[in-house]
């Protein structure tokens, strides 16, 4: 297996409206579901001729939704070469797969592109039966229909979108909002970047300066791997920094759950980018001064950390109990 | 530690200097690969080791002020994480050791330092 060298979609070149667009998708929207599928017990023979008769270039080896191999051109040029071409699938195909969960990113299907040498990906539901096929050529055809769509409405509606707002009032006060998409992970923390660049601008004492990053960026992590996207906002004030983090959905069923820490419900493919350990919001709440979370089922949840610029504000806010713990 | 000793005891290649990589020092050591076990500890002056070769090992090491960051096992770095390092002013090193390998050595030159 040799690594690709050109990536499908090479996202730190493509428009906005592309990221926007690869941004939001799964692996589910683009996979294409009608597939030709093979059994065990059928000959090399008769895939070849699937092959030629559907113009495909794969197939599934597939009984009752699960997945046991696949058959490639590659496979039956070998039989053809060998003389085996009259053999049945099963001791012939090739066993060792990669596959795709349905509910993954598309960018993270992407990257598999770039590092495996294959053409086309077997995609899997949560009780792993084969529900569809993804190729280069599916992704392609859907982003350019997706691109279609984005521009027939910005024609339609003819309405730019304002910059993000940003006011940075003399004195010091500054608001700032930063929308977070789901599963951005390219760009998940670049708002806090930014915050504590800002931060970093106004001389705050550091220690003042790393609290608000970590609860910054780990609220900006957690808008990106388990909402359906939403706003982080920084809100710097005389006497105290405020980041709230605020989406549109799923919610938290349990918020008492939630904030133990070790309690996580991330997927494998967050926990390999490094979080999802379910440290997040204890994180967050052993960085600020003050916390408050609220969450509803199919609305979202807001979640707000506090940090006090003086001991003076922050004793007159939340007491002497919290001073002393700080 | 100096960065020049961290890079001679690693065998490490310099893949982004960070404007203070030749004044400053690292006092601490944090291996993960759980950025948010990293962002939990509270260090001065840490240099991170990790075997997470990604954007977001350099975003988490500007969160908590780490001065740089070892990715070990000769693991390949994305291509945007070493312009991500430079734009963050992160120190980033590659090494082909083992992050048990690192922090023996790491361990060793803290001890020297301590000691001198």
């Amino acid at each position: 297996m040799t690594a690709k060298t050109a990536p499908l979609v090479e996202t730190s070149h493509s428009s906005l409206l592309t990221l926007e667009i690869v941004f939001k998708l799964k692996v589910r929207d683009v996979m294409t579901t009608n597939v030709i599928t093979a059994a065990r017990s059928d000959t090399l023979r008769h895939v070849q001729k699937l092959m030629q008769e559907r113009h495909i270039s794969g197939v599934p080896v597939v009984e009752d939704g699960r997945l046991f191999g696949l058959v490639s051109v590659d496979n039956i040029l070998r039989a053809l070469d060998f003389g085996y071409i009259e053999d049945s699938v099963e001791g012939r195909m090739t066993r060792n797969l990669v596959v795709l969960d349905a509910d993954m990113p598309l960018t993270f299907a992407l990257s598999w592109f770039e590092r495996y040498d294959f053409s086309r990906f077997p995609v899997l539901d949560k009780e792993e039966k084969m529900v569809g096929i993804v190729t280069a050529g599916d992704i392609i055809s859907k982003i350019l229909v997706e691109m279609n769509k984005e521009v027939n409405k910005m024609e339609s509606d003819n309405v730019l979108t304002p910059p993000t707002t940003a006011t940075s009032i003399p004195g010091g006060r500054y608001y700032r909002e930063f929308p977070i998409k789901k599963f951005d992970f390219e760009r998940g923390g670049s708002a806090s970047n930014e915050i504590r660049r800002v931060l970093k601008e106004r001389n705050l004492s550091p220690k003042i300066i790393r609290r608000v990053a970590i609860a910054s960026y780990e609220l900006e992590i957690n808008l990106v791997a388990h909402s359906d996207g939403g706003k982080l906002s920084c809100y710097i004030g005389d006497d105290k920094i405020e980041i709230i983090a605020k989406d549109t959905g799923p919610g938290i069923p349990d918020v008492e759950l939630a904030m133990q820490a070790g309690f996580s419900t991330a997927t494998d493919w967050i926990r390999s980018l490094g979080f999802g350990a379910g440290l997040g919001l204890p994180n967050v709440k052993k960085a600020s001064d003050s916390f408050d979370i609220s969450s509803q089922m199919g609305l979202g949840t807001i979640v707000k950390s506090t940090v006090y610029l003086d001991e003076t504000a922050l004793k007159e806010a939340v007491g002497q109990n919290a001073m002393e713990r700080r | 530690m100096k960065f020049s000793d961290i890079v001679d005891v690693l065998d490490a290649r310099v893949v982004a200097k960070s404007t203070a990589f030749d004044k400053c020092t690292a006092d601490s050591v944090i291996v993960s690969d759980l950025m948010s076990d990293v962002l939990m500890m509270e260090k001065t002056s840490p240099l991170i080791v990790s075997s997470l070769s990604s954007d977001q090992t350099i975003r988490t090491a500007s969160m908590v002020d780490a001065v740089g960051v070892v990715i070990a096992q000769n693991k390949p770095l994305p291509d945007k994480m070493a312009s991500l390092a430079v734009e963050l002013d992160v120190t980033l090193l590659h090494t082909q050791l083992e992050k048990f390998e690192c922090c023996v050595r790491l361990g060793k030159l803290l001890k020297e330092d301590g000691a001198a």
